[in-house]
């Protein structure tokens, strides 16, 4: 997916986000385990700031995502990104609503707490994917 | 369900939006209605599960139709931006929560305050976006 | 980007209304074009420049 046509602010954009992106895999992981851990409380002050943690490069991961649509010079690309965005956003809505609704009238499991980010991040970037495609 | 400037699409907008509301009412207290007095269960369970969902759905339809057809291109970047502070907004909340729910034992919060975040950023965030322009 | 609408808007004693209606945009829009906050796309450039009788390039500047 690393194309030699993106600029240099492009490429340590993508760097950035993918960082982000790991970090938080990583972060979930340490506090699934520690949280599985029998001796270790899942409430109090402590249980809530670790679980809170897996949650901080998420965050980190919109402020750099709003960074990057704020300085992305190049006006086409910003669009199609934004674009992407507003699908995945679009999609993502429409994913949590039917699931609420399957989960109230049908009582299945709640989803894990990333997977509507999960859902956003697939649904943005493959209709990235797609404009940039049809673009070229 | 925000501000939305009374321009010809606007206006679209809400003629469209009303009606929208309106169905999701009617198919909420259907489904209510039938599973609290039917029981029903299979395929006919599912069907009934999603249907007061469909009309949310086309709400999101009816907003990217307005995206689509305001000519007002100022108007179009601020409701773009609100969406997507609106969609930044809903997930910190919902990812922070759920942290707290799988890890911390916090109360079930329904998947459904997504959607409801979503629209309250979306328009807590307008007016201050406006204001970055004046 | 630096521009000359407020002056060329002041010849014609328009307010900002009245130059949003006849260009089919909001005031807000045409107050945020005129602070330069908001670059207006080339349909709307083309606009500004048939409805003030001038070329483009005397309406907007791109100095820094």
């Amino acid at each position: 997916m690393l194309s030699k046509d993106l600029s240099r602010f492009q490429r340590r954009s993508l760097a950035l986000f993918s960082a982000s992106i790991l970090l938080t895999a990583l972060i979930t992981m340490f506090t699934h385990d520690y949280f599985r851990h029998p001796h270790h409380s899942t409430t109090g002050l402590l249980a809530w700031t670790l679980a809170l943690l897996p949650s901080l490069p998420f965050l980190g991961t919109i402020f750099l995502a709003l960074r990057y649509i704020g300085r992305e010079r190049d006006e086409f690309i910003r669009a199609q990104v934004l674009l992407a965005l507003l699908q995945g956003s679009f999609i993502t809505l429409a994913f949590t609503v039917v699931y609420a609704f399957f989960e109230n009238y049908l009582k299945i499991r709640s989803a894990p707490a990333m997977a509507y980010v999960d859902v956003f991040l697939i649904a943005s970037m493959i209709a990235l994917r797609i404009h940039l495609r049809s673009a070229q | 369900m925000t501000c939305m400037p009374m321009t010809k699409a606007g206006r679209r907008y809400i003629y469209r939006l009303a009606p929208t509301m309106l169905v999701y009412l009617v198919f909420l207290f259907i489904a209510q209605w039938t599973f609290h007095h039917h029981h029903p269960t299979g395929v006919f369970a599912y069907f009934l599960a999603v249907l007061p969902a469909l009309p949310l759905v086309a709400s999101l339809a009816v907003v990217g139709l307005y995206i689509s057809e305001e000519s007002d291109e100022f108007e179009r970047s601020i409701i773009v931006q609100s969406m997507l502070w609106g969609m930044g907004g809903a997930l910190s909340v919902s990812t922070i929560w759920g942290a707290l729910e799988d890890f911390a034992s916090a109360p079930h919060l329904s998947t459904f305050y997504v959607y409801v975040f979503f629209w309250i950023f979306m328009g807590i965030s307008q007016p201050f976006i406006r204001l970055k322009y004046r | 980007m630096k521009n000359r609408l407020r002056i060329l808007r002041a010849e014609r004693n328009w307010s900002q209304a009245d130059l949003a209606q006849k260009l089919d945009v909001s005031r807000q829009s045409v107050n945020a074009i005129e602070t330069g906050k908001f670059d207006p796309s080339l349909p709307l450039a083309f606009k500004l420049a048939r409805l003030f009788d001038s070329p483009i390039e005397s309406i907007f500047s791109d100095e820094e």
